[in-house]
């Protein structure tokens, strides 16, 4: 069968729009009923981290370092393969040339739904029932999603390993019942870290807020980023003042893809009931 | 006992009770034959090796490869295998640096010492026999003529290659870290935004021109369809071997494959479609193999399921190539607004299509030009008119998504982005659309090729842009990543490796249509 140019390119036309229809597809209400990506199990433990309350010690970092066996021989001054948790100092001043310091306990924010563990592929980053974004390094394959998907820029790689992993706070530290709240928790001398229920903890938060006037800013970080994140934190000036990432969606990050996965189905049966068809049309008067 | 104890225990029985008996048997089998052979007289001269190769011995060598199977199977599925490489990592370091600093530099000496015998004392160096007479071996090997300029890409090739073996050891014994300039703030460079992700795209011709041939029936199309799906193939499996350098935990790349499985991951999906993508281009290419060694009966079962074969691949291609742009949806916050967009899977894929369509024509006019063969200037002239009608879509629907986001301030706010951005669309798009679409444009075939290789450039860049180079922090003045010269010696080595194979296929397999040989 001899198909003329012109043939071609209708063809070339039936099959872009037939693109355009299975993108339009997803958007009908045939799909629309609430497809949200599956809720990884809420309602676990968080940490409370009060940075009016820090004193900045560092204690929280070398209980962390003592906890998980990291090497300690060099004051770490950011957030690296063996410093999980840091105390990072930041400059709050408004005025410049001024400096005003605040200490700043950082560390993974253990996402309600996290954007590593979404989209791993083989699951080697998962959420865990008590809150916490564990990380299984047999599973892993290296390919790094993780990092590049983390909004906060936790997840850090061993560069110069032949058997890299990576390494976050896993609360690794509370393993095997070791311990029932984490070591950086423990630590800490000024009552500023508080492990609990997160629900708990908001309403912990909230009360601190109303309770002491003027002495907080009335939010509480990681209550709605990104979908809310088990680590929650006060501050007392405004939290980009503060350097943390205010431009966050309050959308969880594992819709963003989701919305485009979800429509697989419909793609790919279209197209297979689409290109089966115009297969058929083109050889049907062909000799068997 | 622990694994890695085990580990070794394991590999000590395996030297003790396997490999050391067999190299004893062999040894006193050479032994033997060399005393009876002046004895026997009259062995059979064919034979190039030292002896002639019993059943038995071949049954043992597939033992030994099975053993040796069995422990990189048993070490992979108990987490050991890096042990295993840190085992031989010595050893192949030490043969590395042996070659090296020995090998390498003797050779050197030894040419230094010939030429300057040759000025020195000429005579005595034209009466010594030339290398080919003292060497027999070497008269069989017989070099096609060729122009300097090939002789000075060969030695250019074999130098990169040489250099990409070192930086192989390194990146495989050691670490990423000690080849490449990824940092935990870029954790992604050119070996994915190029080797993989502009990879997979590059390799679009051959579902595209698969689906003409097959699926819309149009058989003029058919000279060119074996070339496209060798280029497809050889690019799935430089994107596989691409892959393999960035993995960190390489060694667990079945994990995706066998039940480790997060199907909220599109790099799951995408795992998944290349793996089953690769059998079916294996599958779609197997005829060519099938034809060269004159097998009947499997060439017709592939005949007789191709239709669907091919259908298979268009779907898989079409999946995993719109996903490759769902994989960068989760970075809402990192990605300049030019280049984010919910509608990134559409445009990856329709841009997947029009650089299959450009990349066949590059092809094609480039083995033209190697094998002396007519180019099939009317079947590239309307691919290029289908790429122009694909690359206007895409420019209609980038346009539209532009103005819906509210995106277009940042087309004017001045910088690195907005001039990738330009750049990108202006020579990427825009100009091969105008070329394509006049009939002028499209039946000049330098302007042909031209316009494809712009397509081919566009959708690179548009890949860098979206996995590198749009990133925030390449507007922010931090420090951002460059690609290291190891990693820029890796990609070239692979790129020439495919070109290579293509080349070896297109003179050993019937690639191209017999009537075409001229």
């Amino acid at each position: 069968m001899n198909i003329s140019r012109r043939d071609f390119l209708k063809m070339c036309g039936a099959s872009a729009a037939m693109l355009g229809l299975g993108a339009k597809f997803g958007e009908t209400p045939l799909a629309a009923p609430a497809k949200a990506v599956p809720v990884s199990p809420r309602a676990g433990n968080g940490v409370l981290i009060d940075t009016t309350r820090c004193v900045g010690c560092k204690s929280c970092q070398s209980a962390c370092k003592k906890a998980n066996n990291l090497p300690s021989d060099e004051p770490p001054v950011a957030l690296s393969a063996v410093t999980l948790t840091i105390v990072d100092f930041r400059n709050i001043s408004t005025v410049p040339n001024k400096p005003v310091v605040k200490p700043v306990k950082c560390q993974c924010m253990h996402c309600e739904d996290p954007a590593c563990a979404s989209v791993c592929p083989v699951g080697a980053l998962y959420k865990t029932e008590n809150g916490c974004v564990a990380y299984d390094a047999d599973k892993c394959i290296g390919c790094r999603y993780c990092m590049t998907a983390c909004p906060f820029g936790i997840p850090k790689y061993d560069w110069n390993s032949p058997n890299p992993k990576i390494n976050k706070c896993a609360q690794a530290c509370m393993a095997e019942g070791k311990r029932d709240k984490p070591a950086c928790v423990q630590a800490c001398p000024a009552q500023a870290l508080q492990y609990g229920n997160r629900e708990e903890l908001l309403t912990i938060a909230r009360a601190r807020i109303r309770e002491n006037p003027g002495k907080y800013v009335n939010s509480v970080y990681g209550e709605k980023e990104i979908g809310g994140t088990s680590m929650l934190y006060l501050s007392g000036v405004s939290f980009e003042q503060m350097g943390f990432r205010t431009d966050l969606p309050n959308e969880r990050l594992p819709q963003f893809t989701w919305n485009a996965m979800e429509k697989i189905p419909y793609v790919l049966g279209s197209f297979a009931v689409l290109l089966s068809g115009i297969a058929w049309w083109t050889h049907r008067n062909e000799p068997k | 006992m622990s694994p890695t104890l085990e580990f070794l225990t394991l590999v000590f029985i395996f030297v003790v009770r396997i490999a050391v008996p067999v190299l004893v048997i062999f040894g006193i089998l050479y032994l033997l034959k060399r005393w009876l052979e002046p004895r026997i007289g009259g062995v059979d001269s064919r034979i190039k090796l030292p002896f002639a190769v019993p059943p038995v011995l071949g049954a043992v060598a597939a033992i030994v490869a099975l053993a040796i199977i069995g422990v990189i199977g048993y070490a992979l599925v108990t987490n050991q295998f890096v042990d295993l490489l840190l085992l031989v990592r010595d050893i192949v370091v030490l043969g590395y640096m042996f070659v090296l600093r020995i090998v390498m530099p003797l050779v050197i000496l030894f040419s230094i010492g010939a030429w300057f015998e040759r000025k020195l004392n000429p005579d005595a160096a034209r009466q010594r026999k030339p290398l080919s007479e003292r060497i027999p071996a070497l008269q069989r090997i017989q070099l096609p003529r060729v122009s300097a300029r090939a002789v000075l890409a060969v030695l250019f090739v074999l130098m990169l290659w040489s250099a990409a073996i070192g930086l192989t050891i390194s990146r495989f014994f050691f670490g990423l870290g000690y080849v490449t300039n990824m940092t935990d703030e870029f954790p992604w460079g050119i070996w994915i935004g190029f080797d993989v992700v502009s990879g997979v795209a590059l390799a679009a011709g051959g579902f595209v021109i698969a689906g003409t041939v097959h699926v819309f029936n149009i058989k003029r199309f058919h000279p060119i369809l074996r070339p496209a799906i060798l280029t497809a193939l050889l690019g799935y499996l430089l994107v596989i071997i691409g892959l393999m350098f960035d993995l960190g935990r390489w060694y667990n790349i079945w994990h995706p494959i066998f039940g480790m499985w997060n199907l909220h991951s599109p790099l799951l999906e995408i795992a998944w479609c290349v793996i089953l993508y690769t059998t079916v281009l294996a599958l779609e290419f197997s005829p060519i193999v099938f034809e060269k060694f004159n097998l009947q009966w499997p060439l017709k079962i592939i005949r007789a399921i191709t239709i669907p074969l091919v259908i298979v691949g268009m779907l898989l291609s079409t999946l995993h190539q719109s996903t490759l742009g769902t994989m960068f949806l989760i970075f809402p916050e990192k990605i300049n607004p030019l280049w984010y967009s919910p509608l990134l899977p559409v445009f990856f894929f329709l841009t997947a299509v029009a650089v299959g369509l450009g990349m066949t024509i590059v092809e094609s006019s480039l083995s033209s030009r190697a094998f002396g063969r007519a180019l099939e200037s009317d079947l590239l002239r309307d691919l290029g008119r289908a790429a122009a009608v694909v690359l206007a879509i895409y420019l209609a629907l980038k346009v539209y998504d532009l103005i819906a986001r509210g995106a277009t301030a940042y087309l004017t706010v001045p910088g690195f982005h907005s001039a990738l951005y330009w750049i990108e669309m202006f020579f990427g798009v825009l100009v091969p659309i105008l070329v394509l679409a006049t009939r002028r444009g499209r039946e000049n075939p330098r302007r042909l090729l031209a316009s494809a290789w712009l397509i081919v450039g566009g959708v690179v860049l548009n890949r860098l842009n979206t996995a590198l180079l749009g990133w925030w922090a390449y507007a922010n003045g931090g420090p951002v990543y460059v690609p290291s010269w190891g990693e820029l010696t890796i990609t070239v080595s692979l790129v020439t490796a495919g070109v290579v194979a293509f080349a070896f296929f297109a003179k050993f397999f019937p690639i191209f249509p017999k009537e075409a040989h001229t």
